[in-house]
């Protein structure tokens, strides 16, 4: 178990080791407060914006546009990260990086269905990341549509000074 | 039986007694000489000549005190003393005067002695619980100097680089051990659910 905390999950290279489920997971927690604080104080800038003009009221169309605007914001936040950097500010305090079928970077299209397969995920009680419990390479159903795979990369995680 | 005594020792005692005598006729010439003089001031017609030499001798006393006052002046104003004192200083090696001193064995049995010391220790007991201590403490803490003294450290580069430094290190611990635990998290939860479907791990190639 100890040798396992130290080299954890080599699965079929030896060079390459994939993020496993719990590693994942905790990413994910970490670039959801990211989006959540940050969607708060992009609310909190447009009520206070609102409370000059006489404040904002919403009916149904309004709440569906900004829930719209709210959801696409996080979608940017992960494939703008996913494009630019191939990882999350989750994945990079964890030590992952996402890399497609040529090593590289996701580009923007591929980072746009992992992201809508991310998003059908987690809608689906997580569901989609049942997989990467069993597979070879540690694949959820997003890196399986996206053809993606998610390295652990402990060594560029410790040259990180935080997250 | 009875030792000679020393030849030196006899010189200084000699020496010693014609000193002192030296000194007893010397007193013994002063008083005679001013009990003369008084006796001989009193005499008559010599009282007004006595008056005008008092009167020259007061006047020569004045102008001495003047002229001594000149001369500290002007030696004053010269920067004579400023430059003899700190030739003085320059040729003092005061580190290692003061080596020497906190170094001497002297020095070192009475520091020792005073440590050891009942009455230096409830000394010091008494003067760390006085109320005086206190308020010393209190005006120092509040006076303007140490305000400004820990306003100027709170605000000072180093600490604050220690402080970020030393937050930075927290925190990459932190996220080392959160990434170890969950590491290990992945590979418990992947051989459980492999051991379920009998699926067994595959090995490196």
């Amino acid at each position: 178990m100890a040798a396992a905390a130290e080299a954890p999950a080599v699965v079929e290279e030896t060079e390459l080791v994939y993020g496993g489920i719990a590693t994942r997971a905790v990413a994910l927690a970490v670039d959801s407060v990211i989006v959540w604080v940050a969607l708060l104080i992009l609310g909190a800038v447009f009520y206070a914006i609102g409370a000059l003009f006489g404040g904002i009221h919403l009916g149904p169309v309004g709440k569906f546009i900004v829930g719209s605007a709210a959801i696409i914001f996080a979608g940017l936040y992960f494939v703008v990260a996913w494009t630019t950097a191939g990882r999350t500010v989750g994945q990079r305090a964890m030590g992952l990086r996402v890399i497609d079928r040529r090593g590289d970077p996701p580009r923007f299209f591929t980072a746009v269905i992992r992201t809508a397969m991310l998003g059908l995920c987690i809608v689906t009680c997580f569901i989609g990341f049942i997989p990467v419990l069993f597979d070879r390479r540690r694949r959820g159903v997003p890196d399986m549509i996206a053809m993606t795979t998610v390295l652990y990369v402990p060594e560029e995680a410790a040259d990180t000074p935080s997250a | 039986m009875a030792t000679s005594p020393d030849p030196v020792d006899v010189a200084l005692g000699a020496a010693a007694i014609g000193l002192r005598v030296g000194v007893a006729a010397g007193l013994a010439v002063g008083d005679a000489g001013r009990s003369a003089t008084r006796i001989w001031i009193a005499l008559p017609g010599v009282n007004a000549v006595a008056t005008r030499t008092a009167s020259r001798g007061r006047d020569a006393r004045v102008q001495a005190g003047e002229t001594a006052e000149e001369v500290v002046r002007r030696v004053a104003a010269s920067g004579a003393i400023e430059r003899v004192v700190g030739q003085v200083l320059d040729g003092l090696d005061m580190e290692r005067i003061v080596d020497d001193v906190l170094a001497h064995p002297a020095v070192q049995r009475f520091v020792d002695a005073l440590l050891k010391s009942p009455a230096f220790e409830r000394l010091l007991y008494d003067v760390l619980d006085s109320e005086f201590l206190l308020q010393v403490t209190n005006r120092v803490l509040e006076s303007p100097e140490m305000q400004a003294a820990i306003e100027r450290i709170a605000s000072s580069p180093e600490l604050r680089r220690a402080i970020a430094d030393q937050s930075s290190g927290m925190a990459r611990e932190f996220v080392g051990g959160v990434r170890r635990t969950s590491a290990t998290l992945d590979d418990v939860a992947e051989q459980k659910v492999r051991g379920w479907l009998r699926r067994p791990k595959p090995q490196p190639s």
